[in-house]
């Protein structure tokens, strides 16, 4: 049964990470920019579990989940050297890159079929279900689901449409019924007010 | 409302990926030019980073070696710094292309050297060819040490010099480009700069110039000198690549 497995998936992270006592993504980053195959397979370790389980949330197929995640995986490689750690963390700039490819595959001109329907039958209740049940207890999690329920519902609902679905921003304005307008302030609001809760900087 | 505001308001819908194609590219336009949107967009992306701490998920196993399997194939994107450093010492095939495009860019530079001495018609244009073709093979044999890399900076005054050194040889080979014209009486020469003071190098027109028993210098360096060269470094210095 495939839920089971992903389950089981689920957080298996840390009994497969092998990171070097006290190396940082940024560090393994420099090196991985300067062809070290051996770093890549510790970054690979480190942040292979936020990467693919980003990009199969988003995609929601398993095939599809895999193209992406080697594809993100094969660019952290290419455009390492492009990293720079003055502008944020490295695990931000590797998962804005893995968001930002499984998001533009969703969008590509396979996807758009089954997409008119997904945004037909979407209930707006569904992203939110998802994240509840998917977390476990770590702290930060129990943080997120705590900082996610402090904002409105509208707020909510747009962040979790566009950053978990992959909707762009015209097409949550469809799906809420609400004003583009509208839809761009609170997803800024939203993430401004979690921001906040979460405590995070750049 | 203004334009410039409201383009701000985009930095939430943008740090989700959520504006279309078109919209997107406008805003990065944008944003290259407005700092406090560049900050805003930085520390909303590490929220919904954040966000995601909830769906941790690992690949199946077998990815793992599959993607390893690709890097040796996968060419990756330079080192966007002044100075650039390249080792080139294992013999795989992602390393090997990499040293074939150095020595493309080696070739460039021989080229350029070979063109700028084209105007003279006489046994200093032949000689000046077979210099240049004898740093060739001097380039190309100093890429097969383990440890050679290839080591580039610009000088202020405009102009470029690369080089290609190995370590274990105690042996460098300099290249210019660009560098600007000097009157008859003034020559560039090159230094090896150490703890124990500059060594002369050599004078640039009989580039490219081969820098042999670097022992422990950690530059080279570039000066103006009168024509016969000199004996100590006339400062300032031209152009410094560092060695190490």
């Amino acid at each position: 049964m495939q839920d089971r497995d992903l389950t089981q998936r689920i957080m298996s992270r840390d009994a497969t990470t092998s990171t070097e006592p006290g190396e940082t993504a940024e560090d393994l980053l420099a090196l991985v920019a300067r062809g070290d195959e051996p770093a890549f397979g510790r970054l690979y370790d480190l942040a292979a579990g936020m990467v693919f389980g980003l990009v199969r949330r988003v995609l929601r197929n398993e095939a599809q989940s895999e193209e992406v995640f080697q594809e993100v995986m094969l660019e952290v490689w290419r455009t390492a050297s492009r990293f720079d750690p003055s502008r944020g963390k490295a695990t931000t700039w590797i998962m804005t890159m893995a968001h930002r490819r499984a998001v533009d595959r969703v969008r590509s001109a396979q996807a758009a079929t089954n997409r008119d329907e997904r945004v037909a039958a979407m209930t707006v209740d569904t992203p939110f279900d998802e994240v509840v049940e998917q977390v476990t207890d770590r702290i930060e999690q129990r943080k997120v689901r705590r900082c996610l329920s402090s904002l409105t519902d509208l707020q909510r609902e747009s962040v979790l449409l566009a950053y978990y679905q992959g909707y762009s921003y015209p097409e949550v304005s469809t799906l809420l019924s609400v004003p583009l307008g509208t839809v761009k302030t609170r997803m800024r609001d939203g993430l401004i007010r979690l921001r906040d809760c979460l405590g995070v900087t750049a | 409302m203004s334009v410039s505001s409201d383009l701000h308001l985009l930095t939430g819908v943008y740090a989700m990926n959520a504006l279309p194609e078109d919209e997107r590219a406008e805003f990065e336009e944008h944003l290259a030019d407005c700092d406090s949107c560049a900050q805003e967009v930085a520390e909303l992306q590490a929220t919904s980073v954040g966000l995601n701490l909830a769906t941790e998920l690992a690949p199946p196993s077998h990815l793992r070696s599959q993607v390893l399997a690709k890097l040796a194939t996968t060419p990756q994107s330079p080192l966007e710094t002044t100075a650039t450093v390249t080792v080139l010492a294992s013999r795989s095939p992602k390393k090997w292309l990499m040293r074939a495009s150095i020595l493309t860019t080696a070739a460039a530079v021989l080229g350029a050297v070979v063109l700028g001495v084209q105007g003279v018609q006489d046994w200093n244009e032949l000689d000046a060819l077979r210099q240049s073709a004898a740093g060739y093979s001097q380039v190309s044999d100093l890429l097969n040490a383990p440890d050679a890399k290839l080591v580039s900076d610009s000088a202020s005054a405009g102009g470029k010099g690369t080089v290609v050194v190995s370590p274990s040889r105690g042996k460098a080979v300099f290249l210019s480009s660009g560098l600007p014209q000097l009157p008859s009486d003034r020559t560039y020469q090159l230094w090896m700069v150490g703890p124990d003071g500059p060594r002369s190098a050599g004078l640039l027109r009989d580039e490219p110039v081969v820098a042999e028993g670097l022992a422990d210098a950690q530059k080279l360096a570039l000066t103006i000198e009168p024509s016969g060269g000199s004996s100590s470094p006339t400062l300032p210095l031209v152009l410094t690549v560092s060695l190490v």
